[in-house]
């Protein structure tokens, strides 16, 4: 056997019981696009029984409310990349959805499933860094929310344990145009359905008289064995006014502090040149969304 | 910043077997109801050359193709007719086709001319029909003549063998011999656009230009352009097999091994080229492997034309490209500076 | 293993059915319902070729649990037309267009554009191709499937879509015919041979070296035979004939006996009730090894010192050109232009895995199987058997692919001894990874040109070093050497004319036949070294290959003079006439 049982969920309700009531031989499964390749790999046997959470009504779907976005985690990543809330409102994470696998993936994958699976690159965790967003965890002890950047342990490693808790939903503040917006670049090796070279996802806020960035967040992958948080380009960006010289200092900035390792994807002087170029286009695209041209 | 560039790649390709015998045979049977089945070994693995044999047995005889079949690739059934490779089917086998095709078509020509009381040589035989050249109203039908045929004990069958001629061993010090029949040639051009921040480029368009001597079936021939253009540009740009140290392979599946989906494939404008090879069926060779050939090589001229640099390896990556034009920067910077 | 009830709507039609809650939806309709014209391409949801639509939506069937169509409505291949006469349209124009090659990808692709068009009736060609960038196609008929999803959208939107207009009908050649066995592929009723089966068949599964290099010291099959449902297990003991074989050196074992050579070369085949169990069988067969040494770059393994991969030497064949006098050409010219290339191994990646199926018929054993040439097969298996050829009977089944990959034994005589020595029906099917692993490969190519000129641009010497990996086993390695050597100048003409070329083995995997043989490796040298030497004369691309492209009456690099069918200046001038 591949796995055990597989077992489709009607509720969370009904996942924390069975997760309890397996204690450790039940884990959680959305789409399974990354998760039973992984357990069929090369024939292995398990013992497991699996949880499939993907038809949980209430984890799915987009809804708007007070600012901030709602994103239930079994949304697929197909849905999220038709949504014209998530176009409009979390731009970067669109992108991110559109990127990820081939029509036929993405009607399965869900965005809970693919944060879970702690790859360092996935499609919509860096988007998501990005744009500060939040992430509900259910377990028979409660729940919690927690920051989407703080999931991440190593690769392929989160921390969501999927034998006890359940990630249920995705909560991200609006990011809109006057005043914030956000972007994904995106370099691969071939036009779709490929993993990334380099992804770096993000999203700015400018203060009231649009002069300067009051809040940057800049995330680039894969150049660590998590997502990466260009903080030092963020710091020389915040409260500065949004010259070129600004930007191209705080593009180079990213590309210093980072140190990716050699990788079938590419070469470390390419990757580490790359994070330069794209931060630069990025800022200049998301500067563009919000019409926003900078001075020389 | 992003620059176009034209490149332009040449190549040649003999048809066959090098310098080695490889021939192939063929069974044709006319029906009593004027349709034919052809057998022959040689296995259609996508390409088309079940189709194209029965077009060209189908030309040989007179008859219409749709009333053509054909059993291959069954070694009780069909007999021997090589590998469907070395881009040889269309050209040899063919042929093998085309003369078994012939003898059947000797017995109608003898026939013919009994019943329409006329020289052989002055008989057409053309959908379905054998009629006298200058009066078509002189005419029978093919399956009345085969049923004559049958009528007097005669079946309508013919085989037939062809080897490429000449096939001749090469001189073991030169080189030097005669090592195929027939060669195809072809020239491609690729357009490309190139990005120099990122190095990343785009192939606008191939036009690719292939000598076949002649299209039996010009939709099969495109197709088999514009699908070895597409195998071209996944060698020229992301293909590669990679081990680690200790020879394990690390590309063993679509994830990692890349090949071109649909939004990789450029446009291409196939240009059949026919100029007819007098040893071929109805002046045909093959055309199986040339549009693979030229597609890289014109790549790597259109990306000199467009940025300068010139790629010494494959694939040709957005990483190579980059890294090449860093170094010119800096070279041109050096020599600014002296 | 737990079953569980499920309740679907399969093509139109409702129906209840057991499944064990770890089958996946492709297993649930190919092995379980019969439906075979859903393929299985890598396994990984990576190819597209195991497509289907479910609630509307196009997903890959190899990676979802078939628990998860209860309640739910899902369309195959084998629902988009009523009967064979009766095709959607989209069958129709993939016909008339020439969207159907090999076929393998053919289901999947018309269900992702079914899918497409069931939800968007007017796509643009750009959406079509965003549409159906899951499906790989190998064969490369992307262009002619954009033509055949929009005409057949047009179609179904009650417009006329331009067709291609046919010369009068006379004669039948230069007639755009759609194929004959096209309807069997857009209908998904091809034969691949994965589909085949026969009654009380077995399956094989292959137990392959992880070392590149490594002596065989001992073959342990104990441990797998304690696995229920094994019913043989064979090594190379088991053969009754010679155990060597090769297209032209036969210097490859059927099953590896002392030595494994490239990691992936078999070793032994565990016969077993069905394929779960002689895969996991093959996994507990325990195989004690001495490493050797491997060597990888073919230049390292040319000299003396290297590693032996083979008892003869590394070096299989050396293949030479010698044209007039290299030395003189040289002292004439007055551009030179050398070059360094280098180029990759790459993998024929046909979009079906390699599958066959044995069995006897009477006392003749019959293989059915994809092929590029069954002949070939049937001659080695027959000798593997010590059987007369007459009694071996290899039928090709619909190829999904060959491009130079399957016309060396890969798998035919894994089946064939199967079925030898059990007796039954014994079918095998490779994983995407083992035909990464197991099959052949595209020379990789070290090169090393210098070509020579005139101011006026006309060739007076050219010398080519090619130096192949051809990998751990001959294969077509001779074949692509010597057919290298013949085409290392290009399609021009140049009366001194120097080419060294060496096929050498390593311990990697095997390179053979793959489309082109050697040009596609040559023709990015040698083209750039053209252009180079244009600019260096003041000419353009065009005008150099002009001056020195092969026309009737030149003479080769083998010294043939060619006397018709010379096309290619008109291929040039075509180009030329697109660059306007």
């Amino acid at each position: 056997m591949r796995w055990a049982r597989f077992q489709v969920m009607r509720s969370i309700e009904e996942t924390i019981t069975r997760l309890s009531e397996e204690q450790g031989q039940a884990r959680v499964v959305a789409g399974g696009t990354d998760l039973l390749i992984q357990l069929m790999e090369e024939g292995q046997e398990e013992a497991l029984t699996l949880l499939d959470i993907s038809q949980i009504d209430e984890i799915r779907g987009i809804t708007e409310s007070e600012g901030f976005l709602l994103i239930g985690a079994s949304t697929t990543i197909a849905e999220l990349s038709f949504s014209e809330l998530i176009w409009k409102k979390a731009r970067a994470l669109s992108q991110g959805a559109r990127s990820l696998g081939s029509p036929q993936i993405r009607n399965v994958a869900t965005i809970g499933g693919n944060v879970v699976n702690a790859q360092p690159a996935a499609d919509t965790s860096v988007p998501l860094i990005a744009l500060g967003a939040e992430a509900k965890i259910v377990s028979s002890k409660g729940e919690r929310w927690v920051l989407v950047e703080d999931l991440f342990q190593g690769v392929g490693i989160s921390r969501v344990n999927p034998f006890r808790e359940v990630l249920t939903h995705f909560k991200i503040k609006i990011y809109e145009p006057p005043r914030r917006a956000s972007t994904m670049e995106r370099l691969s090796k071939r036009k779709a359905f490929t993993l990334p070279t380099l992804s770096v996802a993000l999203s700015v806020e400018l203060d009231e008289n649009l002069n300067y960035f009051s809040e940057v967040r800049i995330v680039v992958a894969p150049v660590a064995p998590i997502p990466w948080r260009a903080r030092r380009a963020e710091e020389a960006l915040k409260n500065t006014a949004i010259i070129r010289a600004n930007l191209n200092n705080a593009a180079t900035l990213a590309k210093e502090e980072v140190h990716p390792r050699e990788s079938l994807r590419g070469g470390i002087e390419y990757r580490k040149d790359m994070v330069e170029v794209l931060t630069k286009r990025a800022l200049l695209n998301v500067l563009s969304l919000i019409n926003k041209e900078p001075h020389d | 910043m992003k620059k176009r560039g034209r490149g332009i790649a040449s190549i040649y390709f003999g048809m066959g077997n090098t310098a080695k015998p490889n021939p192939s045979s063929a069974y044709v049977e006319l029906l009593e109801d004027g349709s034919c089945v052809i057998r022959c070994g040689a296995a259609d693995i996508g390409q088309g050359s079940d189709t194209a044999l029965c077009q060209i047995a189908a030309e040989a005889l007179g008859i219409s193709p749709e009333r053509v079949s054909i059993k291959s690739a069954d070694t009780l059934i069909t007999p021997e007719a090589g590998y469907s490779s070395a881009s040889r089917q269309t050209y040899v086998s063919g042929n093998a086709v085309r003369l078994a095709a012939e003898q059947v078509r000797q017995l109608l020509l003898r026939e013919g001319a009994e019943v329409l009381e006329a020289c052989q040589e002055d008989l057409i035989i053309e959908n379905d029909l054998v009629f006298v050249r200058g009066t078509p109203s002189r005419t029978i039908r093919v399956e009345d003549l085969c049923q004559r045929l049958r009528a007097r004990g005669i079946l309508t069958t013919g085989a037939g063998f062809f080897n490429p001629p000449t096939p001749e061993a090469l001189d073991p010090e030169t080189g030097a011999g005669i090592p195929y029949g027939a060669y195809s040639y072809a020239t491609q051009m690729v357009e490309v656009e190139v990005d120099t921040e990122t190095g990343e480029f785009e192939v606008l368009r191939v036009v690719a230009a292939h000598d076949v001597g002649k299209a039996i079936n010009p939709m099969a021939v495109e197709a088999q352009i514009e699908g070895g253009v597409i195998m071209g540009i996944g060698y020229a740009t992301m293909e590669e097999i990679i081990w680690d140290e200790r020879g394990q392979l690390l590309t063993s599946n679509f994830r990692t091994y890349l090949i071109p989906t649909a939004l990789d494939a450029p446009l291409v404008k196939p240009v059949i080229v026919e100029e007819p090879e007098p040893t071929g069926p109805f002046g045909a060779k093959g055309t199986g492997e040339p549009p693979a050939c030229p597609t890289a090589a014109a790549l790597i001229n259109a990306i000199y034309d467009a940025v300068g640099v010139t790629i010494s390896s494959l694939p040709v990556t957005a990483e190579k490209v980059y890294l090449a034009l860093k170094k010119k920067r800096l070279e041109e910077k050096k020599e600014n500076l002296c | 293993m737990t079953e569980r009830a499920i309740t679907f709507t399969l093509n139109g039609i409702k129906q209840t059915y057991r499944v064990p809650e770890d089958r996946l939806l492709l297993d649930l309709l190919r092995e379980d319902l019969g439906l075979t014209g859903t393929k299985r391409g890598c396994g990984n949801g990576e190819c597209g070729a195991c497509t289907v639509i479910v609630d509307g939506n196009p997903i890959v069937s190899c990676i979802y649990p078939a628990v998860k169509i209860d309640g739910r409505e899902v369309m195959t291949i084998e629902g988009l037309s009523k009967t064979s006469r009766d095709l959607h349209p989209l069958q129709t124009w993939f016909l008339k267009t020439g969207a159907v090659q090999c076929g393998f990808c053919t289901p999947g692709m018309l269900m992702s554009a079914k899918a497409l068009l069931d939800r968007n009736i007017n796509p643009t060609a750009e959406e079509v191709r965003e549409a159906i960038v899951g499906n790989l196609c190998r064969c490369g008929a992307y262009q002619k499937i954009v033509e055949a999803v929009l005409a057949a959208a047009a179609e179904l939107r009650g417009e006329s879509f331009p067709e291609r207009s046919e010369p009068a009908e006379k004669g039948a050649i230069g007639r755009r015919l759609p194929k004959f066995d096209g309807i069997l592929k857009v209908t998904g009723a091809a034969q691949f041979a994965a589909d085949l089966k026969r009654p009380d068949m077995l399956f094989g599964a292959m137990v392959c070296s992880p070392h590149p290099h490594a002596k065989i010291l001992e073959i342990n099959p104990e441990a797998a035979f304690s696995e229920e449902g094994v019913v043989a297990i064979l090594t190379a003991k088991d053969i009754p004939g010679p155990n060597s074989y090769g297209v032209i050196v036969k210097d490859q074992p059927f099953l590896a006996s002392e030595k494994v050579r490239y990691v992936g070369d078999p070793v032994a085949i565990v016969i077993g009730k069905n394929e779960r169990i002689a895969r996991i069988a093959a996994r507990k067969v325990i195989v004690k090894y001495e490493v050797l040494p491997p060597v990888f770059d073919p230049r390292e393994a040319m000299k003396p010192e290297a590693p032996k991969i083979h008892e003869q030497g590394n070096i299989l064949i050396y293949r030479k050109i010698r044209k007039g006098n290299i030395d003189e050409g040289f002292k004439q010219a007055e551009v030179i232009v050398e070059r360094d290339f280098t180029t990759q191994t790459v993998e024929h990646a046909y979009i079906e895995p390699e599958a066959a199926l044995a069995f006897w018929e009477g006392d003749i054993l019959v293989v059915q199987c994809c092929s590029q040439g069954p002949h070939y097969h049937r001659q080695e298996i027959a000798r593997m058997l010590n059987l007369p050829i007459s009694k071996v009977r290899v039928i090709q089944a619909t190829t999904g692919g060959g491009f130079g990959g399957k016309i060396d034994l890969s798998l035919q005589h894994f089946v064939a001894l199967g079925t030898y020595m059990t007796g039954k029906p014994v079918k095998m099917v490779w994983t995407r990874e083992e035909s990464f692993r197991t099959s052949t490969k595209r020379h990789a190519f070290y090169l090393r040109y210098r070509f020579g000129a005139n101011k006026q641009g006309r060739l007076c010497a050219a010398y080519a070093e090619i130096i192949g990996n051809t990998g751990a086993y001959a294969s077509f390695g001779p074949a692509v050497i010597t057919r290298s050597a013949t085409m290392a100048l290009g399609p021009y003409d140049c009366p001194n004319v120097h080419v060294d070329a060496y096929g050498v083995y390593t311990n990697t995997q095997i390179a053979g036949a793959m489309r082109g043989f050697g040009a596609p490796q040559m023709s990015p040298c040698h083209e750039p070294i053209m252009d180079e030497i244009a600019r260096r004369c003041g000419l353009s691309p065009l005008e150099i290959r002009r001056i020195n492209m092969l026309r009737v009456g030149s003479s080769t690099v083998t010294q043939q003079v060619l006397t018709a069918g010379v096309g290619a200046l008109e291929t040039l001038e075509k180009v030329a006439a697109e660059i306007k």
